[in-house]
């Protein structure tokens, strides 16, 4: 069984050093589905999370408990929702996207917003409201309070969106329902994973399993780099 | 320039906090709210600095109700001010910079401030970790930068020492040179504070008691 892991770790090194275009396209679309998902789940999220953060409103409590439930929406569920509207007799059916990466980003939006949304109102049900009101008593308009919070929440903000991302690149279920695994076109390193398993080719799913451990290392070095740099460092526009 | 206050109420739940039924500031004076614990001066102050709304009665700054937005010129600074991540200069800097103004102007002022409160070997250090009193005296400077026509302060000498409670008094009456000003300043420290103001102003239980010159 070691030497079946070896072996694998050894042929998953080969595919990636030999440049095998295919895994490079497979790795590629990942990348670009889940970062398009995340920035839209971010335009979502981010001023969604700003304001219930700070507005009090009825069933605010009941609110906050159905966006912590949807941060662990089960990524199968989503996909199933998305495939029903965009199947052919479903409500959005018109628009042809089943089985393609534009479905595949749709689902994975639904997917994160409800994380950067829980992240930011948590942060923002905290301090922002100081925040906003030492920008109002300093004379600072709506828009430029709105940008002040999020200067002060940007390590909140910076974790969201890495979390949403790292969920979003990680997930195997949604994509595989909406995205159908095609070669080419949709396959992507989970879907990917997924299938190299259920045939037996080790190799490939651990080359897969290695990339996605590397670009989960590096998103988290990132967002540890920068969090450990917030606190010594200084913003100074230097006179 | 004039702020009148007519039948002003604030609850806090079920408890009535405050009821002040017919007040006027007048320009060119500096005023103590003095008062103990609880009785409402803070809630007075953030309700002319618009930071909640009463529930019955009026505020009007320049003859205009002070709800309608925020007031350039009046600036409200807590007890416990809140830093921004950011260095000490840059917070300073900031109402400046919302204002548009020249990087030259705001460093001229920036730097004229932090010369009078001692604040220059402190100016590139991140204003989150500085000290209860270096922290009060970044809210005062950045308070004062922008040179409000209305002035309120929520207990800005609470962590001093009497040095810097004598260089605060001093900055205090430097800007009532200009005689539009109004500065609105809660206190405990009625006996050693009781120098700089015009008019002292009593609130206990939320109602307004003496008002002596």
């Amino acid at each position: 069984m070691v030497d079946y892991i070896i072996e694998g770790i050894i042929e998953g090194f080969k595919l990636l050093i030999g440049l095998d275009q295919d895994v490079y396209k497979i790795i590629g679309l990942s990348v670009f589905v889940s970062s398009i998902s995340t920035l839209l789940a971010a335009i979502i999220g981010v001023p969604l999370g700003i304001y219930t953060g700070l507005k009090n409103f009825p069933l605010k409590t009941t609110y906050a408990r159905l966006v912590y439930t949807l941060m662990s929406l089960p990524p199968v569920v989503v996909g199933l929702v998305v495939a029903l509207f965009l199947s052919r007799k479903g409500p959005l059916g018109f628009m042809g996207f089943l089985y393609s990466p534009t479905a595949m980003i749709i689902a994975q939006t639904l997917l994160v917003t409800p994380i950067i949304v829980g992240n930011i109102f948590n942060h923002t049900k905290e301090h922002g409201l100081t925040v906003y009101n030492l920008g109002k008593t300093l004379g600072a308009g709506r828009l430029e309070r709105f940008f002040l919070l999020l200067s002060e929440l940007r390590v909140a903000v910076l974790i969201a969106l890495v979390s949403g991302l790292g969920r979003a690149i990680s997930e195997v279920g949604a994509v595989m329902i909406v995205g159908g695994n095609i070669q080419g076109s949709t396959r992507v390193m989970t879907s990917y994973i997924a299938m190299n398993h259920n045939m037996g080719n080790y190799g490939m799913s651990i080359a897969m399993g290695m990339v996605l451990l590397v670009i989960a290392f590096l998103l988290n070095s990132i967002l540890y780099t920068y969090m450990e740099g917030e606190k010594h460092e200084t913003i100074h526009t230097k006179p | 320039m004039k702020l009148s206050i007519q039948n002003l109420k604030q609850c806090h739940g079920k408890k009535e906090v405050l009821y002040i039924p017919q007040m006027e500031f007048c320009e060119g004076k500096v005023y103590g709210i003095i008062g103990p614990n609880g009785s409402g001066k803070s809630t007075f102050l953030r309700l002319i600095a618009g930071l909640e709304q009463p529930i019955s009665g009026t505020i009007d700054y320049n003859e205009k109700n002070i709800k309608q937005g925020s007031v350039k010129d009046v600036t409200y600074m807590e007890q416990k001010p809140y830093m921004l991540k950011r260095s000490v200069y840059e917070n300073i800097a900031y109402p400046l910079r919302i204002r548009g103004e020249e990087e030259a102007a705001i460093r001229n002022k920036v730097n004229a401030l932090m010369d009078q409160l001692e604040l220059r070997a402190l100016e590139h250090q991140n204003a989150k970790s500085l000290s209860g009193g270096e922290a009060q005296k970044v809210a005062l400077a950045r308070a004062m930068v922008f040179e409000p026509a209305l002035l309120l302060m929520d207990e800005p000498t609470a962590n001093l020492d009497q040095k810097t409670r004598k260089l605060i008094e001093n900055m205090i009456r430097q800007r009532h040179k200009d005689p539009h000003r109004i500065t609105i300043m809660v206190t405990h420290d009625d006996l050693s504070e009781q120098k700089i103001f015009d008019e002292i102003i009593h609130i206990e239980e939320g109602k307004l008691c003496i008002l002596s010159v």
